[in-house]
């Protein structure tokens, strides 16, 4: 199958531009211009530049070798960890800042969940000199307080939200008020595949790098392509990175990992596609957890990164044609799969990609499988929810 | 109902109040219509609560989230304005909300009740002008209820001719680029534009909202217009009305003199 998004951004019956009028201009302006900007030769050659020397692209594409052992066939782990920063997050905000300057914008404004993309986002503001500003959740900004310091520290002003659930949700609708009341000047990075059309698809095509990647990388390892896909789906940025250069590929199995909380049907989870019902969130028709009476349900996560409700319009679409599996991973799978590629492979994940990491071990492959983990972060932000979790037994326990 | 409310209006400083359903307590809805329409206010946007209402400020996402606590929902809504045409309500009366809410009731059925129950219009910001196109207008259409188009100091003028032709039961002219809850400045910059709306010679009525809150930005903002809604302020009064009569119920003579409190002081 193919997978592009409509004139009008819908991917199937998900996507399009759900925003009141005070955004219309904004969100028309870059539908009309996303794709001239970043198909010009001067931008395509200035995002590839920083890509390689700001942000450490390309990233290896690893053999595990233990976790190939224990599991039968080829691990390949996909290093965004290794990246600057330390997620895959920093691709989508060096497209987002050169298309802003391009628009001629001066204030910039994200939204953040673990910290990731509001480090990101700080980090190319700090590199352009654009201010910039951070909607966090209060509840984030103290499970992830170590971000909230390097965001400080880039210079980028993090405001706390203190409404709903305090966490990513919420973080969103401040900062589309924000663009609301500021929208000659501002635009507006957002962090994932999630949000009004053209903000899926384009964050989608400059995540797109990690695909890309890895199909060379395995071609040239292995002269085939990969036969698996996993990677972790919070709003799923890194799982359409990774997923895009392969959607057109019938015999690679894509595999997105969302978070099941305190187990799928606990009432404290965030898996999505599996309680999702379709309706309209933060400017798209997507699936997302909500009442019958269609307000939105607070989910939970023990990581922030997926601690969300809905999902990019293109995840939506593709399970809903049943070309991705989405399957759910719980807190405690994920804290034991990052203990795993911890003590197996001296990799600490973030506790995001700790989910995919916990669902290896619930399928079974072929000898002859290349299996390619997409490792969205490294779990340095994580390190507080890890000791705590893990307490005196981090010693020496196996 | 083959009469339309809307004719009704005056033809300059038509005053429109909106409330969220549901808040201060469940079943204050009819109680404050009635109250409204005693103090002369020309028409009424009641808004129906969202968990995540993008578009609007402190004052009525909290007035949402009260609402939603006190068990508000499109069910109990429609069920509080069963009466709404049997007594004495002759106001025009909009429900206004955000999209998800209608889509998860349905759609048909939303808009069937909503016209069999005497409404006169629906305000769905987040409603794209395509889709208002491609799937609302019908229902729109079907059950002679009057859509309303938000238009801001961006919104050019194509577009705007656009709503115009769609016979909203009128523009939403937004005083500023805020969310709902704000002041209206009215800088000669926003004069201009409201000049610049009324020289266009639209066959729609321009109505001014969004921080609009008192008597000095209702003068203002009305004088190049036909009139002005007072949303957050309102909402933000009738937080005052904290003695229930009952669990469901705020105290009726506490509702009135607040109202006629506050209508007193914009008009
Ligand atoms: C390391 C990491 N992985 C994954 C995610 C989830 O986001 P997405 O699903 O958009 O990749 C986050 C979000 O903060 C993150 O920091």
């Amino acid at each position: 199958m193919k997978l592009e998004a409509s004139p009008t951004g819908f991917f199937g019956e998900f996507g399009g531009a759900y925003v009141p009028e005070m955004l219309y201009p904004n969100v028309k302006e870059l539908q009309e211009r996303y794709l001239e900007i970043i198909h010009d030769a001067t931008f395509e050659c200035e995002f590839q530049s920083l890509l390689r020397d700001f942000a450490g692209r390309p990233t290896p594409l690893f053999r595990a070798a233990t976790l190939s052992r224990l599991h039968g066939c080829e691990i390949l782990l996909k290093r965004e960890d290794l990246l600057h920063t330390g997620a895959h997050k920093i691709n989508n905000t060096i497209g987002q800042i050169l298309l802003a300057k391009r628009l001629g914008k001066t204030r910039i404004i994200a939204e953040t969940g673990a910290g990731q993309h509001g480090v990101a986002t700080a980090t190319v503001c700090a590199l352009m000199g654009i201010p910039c500003i951070v909607y966090m959740g209060e509840v984030d900004m103290q499970r992830q307080a170590l971000n909230v310091g390097r965001m400080r520290l880039l210079g980028a002003e993090v405001r706390s939200v203190t409404s709903g659930s305090k966490t990513l949700k919420d973080a969103t609708n401040e900062a589309m008020r924000d663009w609301i009341a500021n929208p000659h000047d501002t635009h507006y990075i957002i962090g994932s595949v999630v949000g009004p059309h053209p903000f899926p698809d384009m964050v989608a095509r400059f995540q797109s790098v990690i695909s890309a990647e890895i199909k060379e990388q395995c071609q040239a390892a292995y002269a085939s392509l990969p036969t698996h896909v996993i990677a972790c789906v919070g709003g799923g940025s890194n799982a359409m990175g990774g997923f895009f250069h392969f959607i057109e590929e019938p015999s690679v199995e894509l595999i997105g990992v969302e978070a099941a909380g305190c187990g799928v049907s606990s009432g404290r989870s965030a898996a999505t596609i599996a309680l999702g019902r379709n309706g309209i969130l933060h400017g798209s028709r997507t699936l997302f957890m909500q009442t019958a009476d269609g307000q939105v349900e607070e989910a939970h996560s023990i990581s922030a990164g997926l601690d969300y409700p809905g999902i990019g319009p293109q995840h939506a679409h593709l399970h809903t044609v049943g070309r991705v599996t989405y399957v759910q991973a719980t807190d405690a799978e994920a804290l034991s799969g990052a203990k795993t590629l911890a003590r197996r492979e001296g990799i600490i994940p973030a506790l995001e990609t700790a989910h995919a990491v916990a669902h290896l071990s619930k399928m079974s492959f072929k000898p002859t499988d290349k299996v390619v983990l997409v490792v969205s972060g490294r779990g340095d932000k994580d390190m507080g929810t890890y000791l705590e979790a893990f307490g005196g037994r981090i010693s020496d326990d196996n | 109902m083959t009469t339309n409310r809307f004719e009704q209006l005056p033809a300059q400083r038509a005053l429109s109040v909106f409330f969220t359903a549901g808040h201060p307590r469940r079943d204050d809805t009819l109680t404050v219509l009635k109250l409204l329409q005693e103090s002369e206010v020309n028409f009424v946007e009641i808004g129906f609560p969202f968990s995540d209402p993008i578009a609007d400020g402190p004052t009525i996402q909290a007035s949402n989230h009260t609402a939603l606590a006190n068990g508000m929902t499109l069910e109990r809504l429609f069920d509080q304005l069963a009466t709404l045409r049997t007594g004495e309500i002759t106001l025009p009366v909009l429900l206004m909300g955000y999209l998800n809410p209608v889509e998860q009731f349905g759609r048909e059925r939303f808009f069937e009740s909503a016209a069999r129950l005497g409404v006169d219009g629906l305000i769905l910001p987040d409603m794209p002008f395509d889709e208002y196109l491609s799937t609302y207008k019908p229902l729109y259409q079907k059950h002679k209820i009057q859509p309303v188009f938000l238009v801001t100091s961006r919104t050019d003028e194509a577009r705007i001719r656009a709503f115009d032709a769609e016979r909203p039961a009128f523009l939403y002219v937004l005083s500023s680029d805020a969310v709902t809850g704000g002041k209206a400045l009215v800088t000669t910059e926003r004069e201009a534009f409201f000049q610049r709306l009324a020289g266009m010679k639209l066959t729609s009525r321009l109505i001014v909202g969004f921080g609009v809150s008192d008597r000095e930005s209702f003068n203002a903002v009305t004088k190049h217009t036909a009139g002005a809604i007072v949303g957050s302020a309102f909402v933000r009064a009738l937080n005052g009305a904290s003695q229930g009569a009952s669990q469901h119920r705020s105290d009726p003579q506490a509702l009135r003199s607040l109202v006629n409190d506050f209508i007193t002081q914009v008009r």
